[in-house]
């Protein structure tokens, strides 16, 4: 079966950026996001504008990859673009990064955006 | 003493959202469908491999790997060289399942990366775990029955819709394969 064309420059195109727009987007229910990281113990981002998934994914297209993962990239947009729900209830706002997951033909499998600490950790394991 | 189980669990969340479609350009009918499901159900599943919990949730999890299980099937109906990947990738999982198949047995390596794996992945062990290969396809065979069947009484168009068509034909092929196998 033939696969559907990657729109890049597209945020809604799931080909190109995967689940970023579908589970991080401005549109994505801030309760949603919330209760998933109170759920799991575990951060979700959110971006502002979701524009912000496509400059991630062009910006990090001749990076070299980040930390231990061979999928994994940093944008550092040092302005801000998004915010980061903690499992505690509170929010962390105006993040600058955002982690990018690549498939190995560089299509974007998600993208969302990371707090400085987080992207520590992410780097010191 | 080898046995990998799929559970469904029908809880279902004290909140259930609405289905929005966004973020879904280029994506097919099977994958809408199974978003939309996803989305509104709520609801978790486990794969337990040996005792050992492995939870997850509809959405995203499920979606994230939904596409690849029909060709992890595939590569280990015999040995194979390069291992079988189920890349659960969304932010608070982020666990990889590498599996390779020697004779009867498969054996699934779980691969983390800190912190983006969730800490409720912290029991797995870092040595491999075998699954007997019947039991592995036995289970996996049951999980996406059920599945694709609750998918299609949602959507009643799926089942002509060439997505579906085409994964299931997979699905059956791969059953087939496997069956003559033993």
């Amino acid at each position: 079966m033939e696969n559907n064309p990657i729109q890049w420059g597209n945020p809604a195109s799931r080909p190109a950026y995967g689940h970023s727009q579908s589970r991080h987007s401005t549109r994505t229910r801030p309760q949603k996001l919330i209760d998933r990281a109170r759920g799991i113990s575990e951060p979700q981002g959110q971006f502002y504008d979701d524009m912000i998934i496509v400059e991630a994914e062009r910006m990090t297209r001749e990076q070299p990859t980040f930390g231990q993962g061979d999928n994994l990239h940093l944008a550092e947009f040092n302005k801000p673009i998004g915010r980061v729900y903690h499992p505690d209830g509170s929010v962390t706002e105006n993040v600058t990064k955002v982690l990018v997951v690549k498939r190995p033909d560089s299509t974007v499998k998600t993208s969302y955006p990371i707090t400085d600490e987080y992207a520590q950790n992410l780097l010191n394991q | 003493m080898c046995n990998i189980t799929f559970h469904i669990q029908h809880q279902e969340a004290a909140t259930r959202w609405p289905f929005e479609e966004y973020g879904t350009d280029g994506i097919t009918k099977l994958e809408l469908a199974l978003w939309k499901f996803a989305e509104e159900r709520n609801r978790q599943w486990s794969i337990f491999i040996n005792g050992l919990e492995l939870p997850f949730e509809y959405e995203p999890d499920l979606t994230t790997i939904f596409n690849e299980i029909p060709e992890v099937l595939e590569l280990l109906l015999k040995e194979n060289e390069e291992p079988a990947i189920l890349d659960f990738f969304e932010q608070g999982t982020s666990i990889v399942l590498s599996m390779k198949r020697k004779n009867d047995i498969i054996w699934v390596e779980f691969q983390k990366t800190p912190p983006l794996t969730g800490k409720r992945f912290d029991h797995l062990p870092e040595e491999p775990q075998p699954i007997l290969v019947r039991d592995f396809y036995e289970a996996w065979f049951q999980f996406l029955d059920e599945i694709l069947k609750m998918l299609t009484r949602q959507e009643h168009n799926l089942e002509t819709d060439l997505s579906y068509i085409y994964y299931i034909s997979r699905i059956n092929k791969i059953r087939e394969k496997f069956q003559l196998s033993f």
